[in-house]
């Protein structure tokens, strides 16, 4: 509360904060006590790349001088999208060969450390987990690996994994537009899709796994537009599950069954059954190192300039939510 | 010099120091009457008296500057190492803002070396190995999946590897097409003798990621050396041995193959490559 002198010619407050009477023109106005408020000192230095997952304009600068090969990981929530692509960089921290390759760069090396912690002992759980998608905002979330292949190490691949909630999966199964649910979908060069073991392993589940993913591969090959070029896969997740369950011949005749709709996508029908990170080491063969070299294997490398985003994606997951 | 805080550095540069002053492996130091020397010999007593070095602050920095030759057929070169706390690049990686006195260092070095620590590295040790431990043991593991959420998360609990990788990486973007000659240091050598590794292969074992983005990056010339500067923990059984050892004489330096060397070696190849 401001106070006046008598006669500054301006209104004066009372003690009770009220407007006084106008002061008189003897009076002598007292200046306000200067307050000096510090500038916040700007941090100085060079600013470092942020080491989180890119967008897709941030995907286009790198892939302009060499190509990348976008894969698109599609199913439902839980299914284990996010768990792959962690895994494949988790191969490199733990041997400098893996699937014929070795790491190179990675422009989201923080984010995969993020997402891969709750894996880690150092987290104090004592199940492993991934977090949900994690978005740094609407748009990054495409995570990127560069590697060299062991028979040609002068050569890099680029790969950028479309990190995306399995809601929008979800959206497509139920029949809404796939080019609208994931316009990256029609500019990906590798699309997989991918299978919940833990419901293939459980006899009142597996249907359900089954039934979905023939209702997504039907909207996909009714409406989606797929890259020229652009292979599929089909991708059974915790693999390691559907093994402990006796549930092999399970999963092989649901194979069998959905392999003509991803046939009909006209895109090569490739399979694999994976255990990206099993609840524990388990002696199976967890199938990675084959997936990590058809990943590999896109020798066209067109760049991802041409994705329209025509929509803001919806439902992308909330932070702080653990998938098994 | 580089590394995260409590990698070595200071120790390294202060044994470093003692040792050319005394002309071990035939380094000199060719000019006394030049700086301030007052830094590095506080320093060197303490090592004297084995005192592991505090590490260094934000605000008391110290340098390195000598004349010196790196061997007895080298020519005469102002060495400056500058003592920069690890805090800085941490702080740095942290804030993805590359603190200006590191920035302007890079930008005037043709050469560096990054230490790590060996012994304090944090590994991305996985759940389900320990878990496949437990039920070899009979027992069975709990059920609770990470709590923290994802904004909890900080670079500091990041594995070793991928933080030094992640220096790396900005380190090289920021200089462009640049070579860059890089000694990887790995300090408290020491406490890896029961591994039995060289420190070439016992890099690509606990520091994998970073061995191939060093290998794969045509602008990295690099090599590795084992380092253990105080030559023993002062506070283990070795100490009585360090205790009748001048300081100069006590570091054990390995280079990539398990071939012994000085302690100026790191230096002599990031520096002199011929």
């Amino acid at each position: 509360m401001r106070q006046e002198e008598p006669g500054s010619g301006e209104s004066s407050v009372d003690a009770d904060g009220g407007e006084g009477e106008p002061a008189g023109p003897d009076a002598v106005e007292l200046a306000a006590p200067e307050v000096v408020v510090p500038a916040r000192e700007e941090p100085r230095g060079v600013p470092l790349a942020d080491g989180l997952a890119l967008t897709v304009d941030e995907a286009n600068t790198l892939a302009a001088s060499n190509g990348a090969t976008l894969v698109m990981p599609l199913g439902p929530v839980g299914v284990g999208k996010t768990t792959l692509a962690v895994q494949i960089y988790a191969r490199f921290l733990a041997q400098t060969v893996w699937a014929d390759s070795s790491f190179c760069w990675s422009d989201t090396l923080l984010d995969y450390e993020l997402l891969a912690f709750p894996s880690r002992l150092q987290s104090g759980a004592d199940l492993p987990s991934t977090w949900r998608t994690r978005l740094r905002n609407d748009d990054g979330h495409l995570l990127h690996l560069r590697l060299r292949r062991t028979e040609s190490p002068n050569t890099r691949s680029d790969l950028l994994f479309a990190n995306l909630s399995g809601e929008l999966s979800e959206r497509v199964r139920d029949g809404h537009d796939p080019d609208t649910e994931l316009p990256l979908l029609a500019r990906s060069n590798r699309v997989l899709i991918c299978v919940d073991g833990a419901k293939v392993a459980v006899p009142a589940l597996s249907g359900r796994a089954v039934s979905g993913t023939r209702q997504m591969l039907r909207t996909l090959a009714e409406r989606a537009n797929l890259a020229p070029g652009a292979e599929v896969a089909l991708v059974l997740t915790k693999w390691d599950k559907v093994v402990a369950a006796g549930a092999e011949q399970r999963w092989t005749d649901a194979e069998l069954e959905i392999r003509d709709n991803v046939d009909a996508l006209g895109r090569g029908v490739e399979t694999f059954r994976v255990a990206a990170r099993p609840d524990d080491a388990q002696p199976i063969d967890d199938g990675m190192e084959d997936l990590g070299r058809w990943l590999l294997s896109d020798d066209k490398q067109p760049s991802i300039a041409e994705a329209q985003v025509s929509a803001p994606n919806r439902a992308m997951g909330r932070l702080g939510e653990t998938q098994a | 010099m580089l590394g995260l805080h409590s990698a070595g550095k200071t120790t390294y540069a202060v044994v470093f120091y003692t040792a050319c002053e005394a002309g071990r492996d035939g380094m000199a130091i060719t000019k006394y009457a030049e700086g301030d020397r007052a830094y590095l010999n506080e320093r060197a007593d303490e090592l004297a008296n084995c005192k592991p070095l505090e590490r260094t602050s934000q605000q008391a920095r110290g340098e390195l500057r000598l004349r010196v030759k790196l061997g007895s057929n080298r020519p005469e070169r102002l060495l400056v190492m500058p003592d920069l706390s690890g805090e800085l690049l941490r702080d740095s990686m942290t804030d993805r803002l590359l603190n200006e006195d590191l920035s302007q260092l890079m930008d005037e070095s043709d050469a560096a070396l990054l230490f790590v620590h060996s012994n304090r590295i944090i590994q991305p040790t996985n759940i389900a190995d320990l878990n496949e431990s437990l039920r070899r043991a009979g027992e069975q593991p709990g059920g609770e999946t990470a709590r923290e959420t994802p904004d909890d998360w900080e670079i500091d609990l990041a594995a070793t590897q991928v933080r030094l990788t992640d220096i790396m990486q900005e380190l090289m973007r920021l200089r462009g097409a640049r070579p860059l000659r890089l000694g990887l240091i790995l300090s408290a050598w020491d406490t890896q003798e029961e591994e039995g590794l060289s420190p070439g292969a016992w890099a690509s074992e606990y520091l994998p990621l970073l061995v191939q983005m060093l290998e794969s990056d045509p602008r990295v010339d690099w090599d590795v050396f084992g380092v253990s500067a105080q030559g023993g923990d002062f506070f283990g059984p070795e100490r009585a041995d360090l205790e009748n050892t001048d300081v100069a004489e006590r570091p054990k330096v390995q280079r990539r193959d398990g071939q012994s060397a000085g302690i100026g070696a790191p230096l002599l190849w990031a520096l002199e490559p011929q």
